[in-house]
């Protein structure tokens, strides 16, 4: 009797072209905030600091979308979803550490120097040289230039090395 | 040792690569529609980050060795854990019910604040949040504390000290983990132009009891302000009585951060707003005899003005709004539909309402009644139903301009009030009659057309059930149907045809436009009780609509055909 309206294709196409785009973004974003939300909170909380991040961003995606930095807003979001304690205690972590003692890779005394670092220094030194990205790429996220983001590195490695004793490799 | 420096670094973050366990866009869509968000944690502080270092650094040691030891091998966390249930942002209109019977109140107990109007009041979904307010005294008069009442323990409790100085006629909104204050202005009492006007705020966390300061908004408060929760921004509109014309900015608690809102036409004269429960869509109302009706759109840009009524005040209901005219009860469901649907001219019951003081009424959307709170009485409708009830209150009318009202599941929370006032009560409305049977429901007006056939390809456009989408399109007779007499049952996926109401945080009021139809006998709607529903259907040869008024129910749109069409009459006045 009647054809089906013009509006509700419309309205239709247009809804997907927005779950498209932010399907792109899931993709690109996602994994790299958790990464970077990893060094100030652990993979668990991370992951669920993200996921609900996305949700909000999700709900807002026609003004995040035009951003200049969508990931850096869902990076921004995320971080402030960390939670407020950690999920383990020092007396746990210590328990787990001595238990499996001379078989990990990290040394211990890494692992007490990175946590005296200065947040955006422990994420330069874990990102660029852990993770291999660029200083641009981090900079991005965190909201300062690439510039910023190599001196934050160059600081923490020079921590790095002075609390591990290390010197720096001539070649 | 720099490159195995460098080596110990790669391997910390191999051992936590997200990478073979990404999010998927689909969880995350599929929990943005059934899941609010969890409470938000606060910022860590530095103390705090240098504890979570030890535990990712832990935990990326224990992955380490177990990775050693049985290569990748590696239990799947798998997916994340449904989120918690919300704390509490969706109206019920029963969870406090048994505290009264119906028509009963009850006085509160004396408060540990002291007398005032202009309190800034909101339900958290345990208590009600009062804080602020004034005694009309100048120089002074105005409170920088507050307490929150438990309906259930019937006891009131204070607020700690908040960072914030003593002010009236903030704007306290509730976003489901805390409440927002904002706003106000300082001494109600004072000369235009020395009345300080605010533009900080603080939010309160019920759960642990502690205020946190956030940051100052573009604009300031004055009375009359409005808020709002959006589910992502607290949205707030001033310009009661300013000359300068009204100002709207928008907060986000996942930011800390304000913009600034285009300033909505005019100098509003609000008496209340709303925002859908799914987008960010924002009314703000003025009187009713001099204001007029704006909707701000999704994407907080343009202010556009609601044609077809005046409507004052406003509650928000389910994908719409539903409020009072002077005519009745009306509901307004934006975006792509610039005037509003009418329930037909359900009048209020002015003798108990005094419908000349319609700035004093505040108007809540239960999940399935409105409920009105007025000068002298009490008045609630299910526009299933279509008839008022008026419960009368034991507080006096002088009391009812800048008391605090709120609806607190089931009860009508009041307090304070001009002049400055500790009376308070609850107040449980009278139930609404029965919601009827299908015999009821209207039969088929005028006679039908000669040539009756089967309708083989109609469609009707919804405008609303989907939070996401503004108009969906469906085939009613699509999947089952016998010709004649016997009736069309749609079913699905909410999409695609007609199988709504199943959103977690309640359906089930809205508008259906689009194509009359031949044959039809009876249209109404079925719950998955088996519950029938025919009140507020109208379907006319321009197109139906209806009126669906439960929360967490399914709902299927039935139609009975047999040579005819059905025109709902309208409803004749109570």
């Amino acid at each position: 009797m009647t054809t089906e309206p013009d509006g509700a294709v419309d309205a239709d196409d247009a809804g997907d072209r927005r779950r498209s785009s932010f399907e792109a973004f899931v993709v690109a974003a996602e994994g790299r905030v958790r990464r970077a939300l990893t060094m100030a909170a652990g993979p668990d909380a991370a992951r669920e600091a993200t996921a609900d991040a996305l949700v909000e961003v999700w709900r807002r995606w026609d003004r995040v979308e035009p951003m200049d930095n969508p990931t850096g807003y869902l990076y921004t979001v995320a971080r402030r979803r960390l939670p407020r304690r950690p999920s383990i205690t020092i007396v746990e972590l210590t328990d787990r550490l001595a238990m499996h003692d001379g078989e990990h890779t990290v040394e211990p005394r890494l692992l007490t120097a990175l946590r005296a670092l200065p947040e955006r220094q422990r994420i330069a030194a874990y990102l660029v040289v852990g993770c291999g990205w660029t200083a641009p790429e981090v900079g991005e996220l965190i909201g300062v230039s690439a510039t910023t983001v190599r001196t934050h590195l160059d600081r923490a490695m020079a921590r790095l090395r002075s609390d591990l004793g290390a010197t720096e490799d001539p070649t | 040792m720099t490159s195995d420096l460098d080596a110990q670094l790669r391997h910390l973050a191999d051992a936590t690569d997200p990478a073979p366990d990404p999010i998927a866009a689909d969880d995350v869509l599929e929990r943005a529609v059934v899941s609010p968000l969890r409470p938000r944690h606060s910022n860590t502080i530095f103390l705090k980050a240098v504890a979570a270092i030890l535990v990712v650094v832990g935990l990326a040691g224990t992955v380490l060795v177990v990775r050693a030891r049985v290569g990748d091998d590696r239990p799947d966390s798998g997916r994340r854990p449904p989120s918690a249930p919300p704390a509490t942002t969706v109206p019920s209109d029963d969870a406090n019910v048994d505290l009264l019977g119906p028509g009963e109140h009850r006085a509160l107990p004396p408060a540990p604040i002291a007398a005032r109007e202009g309190a800034a009041a909101v339900w958290t979904g345990s208590v009600v949040f009062l804080w602020g307010g004034n005694d009309e005294g100048w120089p002074g008069g105005n409170f920088a504390d507050g307490a929150t009442y438990d309906p259930r323990a019937n006891t009131w409790e204070k607020l700690p000290p908040a960072p914030l100085s003593a002010r009236s006629d903030a704007v306290a909104v509730w976003t489901g983990n805390e409440v927002l204050v904002w706003g106000g202005f300082t001494s109600k009492g004072a000369p235009e132009g020395s009345r300080p006007e605010h533009a900080d705020g603080a939010a309160y966390n019920p759960a642990t009891r502690t205020w946190r300061p956030i940051a100052d908004a573009p604009i300031t408060g004055f009375t009359g302000a409005l808020g709002v929760w959006t589910g992502t921004d607290v949205v707030v509109v001033t310009g009661q009585a300013r000359a300068a014309g009204g100002t709207a900015a928008a907060y986000d608690p996942a930011t800390d951060r304000w913009r600034r809102l285009p300033d909505p036409p005019g100098a509003p004269s609000g008496t209340s707003a709303a925002s859908t429960s799914s987008s960010l869509i924002t009314i703000a109302v003025g009187e009713p005899d001099t204001g007029s009706n704006w909707s701000l759109d999704p994407s907080g840009t343009t202010w556009t003005e609601v044609s077809g009524a005046q409507l004052a005040p406003i509650a928000a209901a389910n994908h719409g709004v539903i409020g009072l005219t002077e005519a009745g009860l009306t509901y307004y469901q934006p975006p792509g539909r610039p005037d509003f649907a009418r329930f037909g001219p359900i009048l209020l019951p002015e003798q108990a309402l005094d419908g000349s003081r319609s700035a004093s009424r505040h108007v809540f959307w239960t999940g399935r009644r409105m409920v009105v709170w007025g000068s002298g009485s009490v008045a609630a409708i299910d526009p299933m139903v279509g008839v008022w009830t008026v419960t009368g209150r034991v507080r006096t009318d002088d009391s009812a301009q800048g008391a605090s009202v709120v609806w607190a599941d089931g009860v009508l929370f009041s307090w304070g009030g001009f002049p400055a006032s500790g009376d308070g009560e609850l107040v449980r409305p009278v139930a609404s009659p029965p919601r009827p049977a299908v015999e009821d429901c209207p039969s088929s007006t005028p006679a039908p057309p000669a040539s009756a056939a089967p309708p083989a390809n109609e469609t009707l456009e919804l405008t609303t059930f989907d939070g996401e989408t503004a108009k969906v399109s469906f085939t009613p007779h699509a999947h089952t149907v016998e010709w004649p007499n016997h009736e069309t049952r749609g079913g699905g996926d909410g999409r695609g045809n007609f199988e709504w109401g199943a959103e977690p945080n309640g359906s089930g009021l809205g508008v259906v436009t689009g194509t009359q139809t031949n044959g039809i006998v009876r249209t109404w709607l079925e719950d998955a009780n088996g519950g029938v529903h025919c009140r507020g259907m109208r379907y006319t040869s321009d197109g139906a609509s209806f009126a669906m008024a439960d929360a967490d129910v399914q709902w299927r749109f039935v139609q009975q055909y047999d040579n005819g069409w059905i025109v709902y009459p309208t409803p004749p006045p109570p």
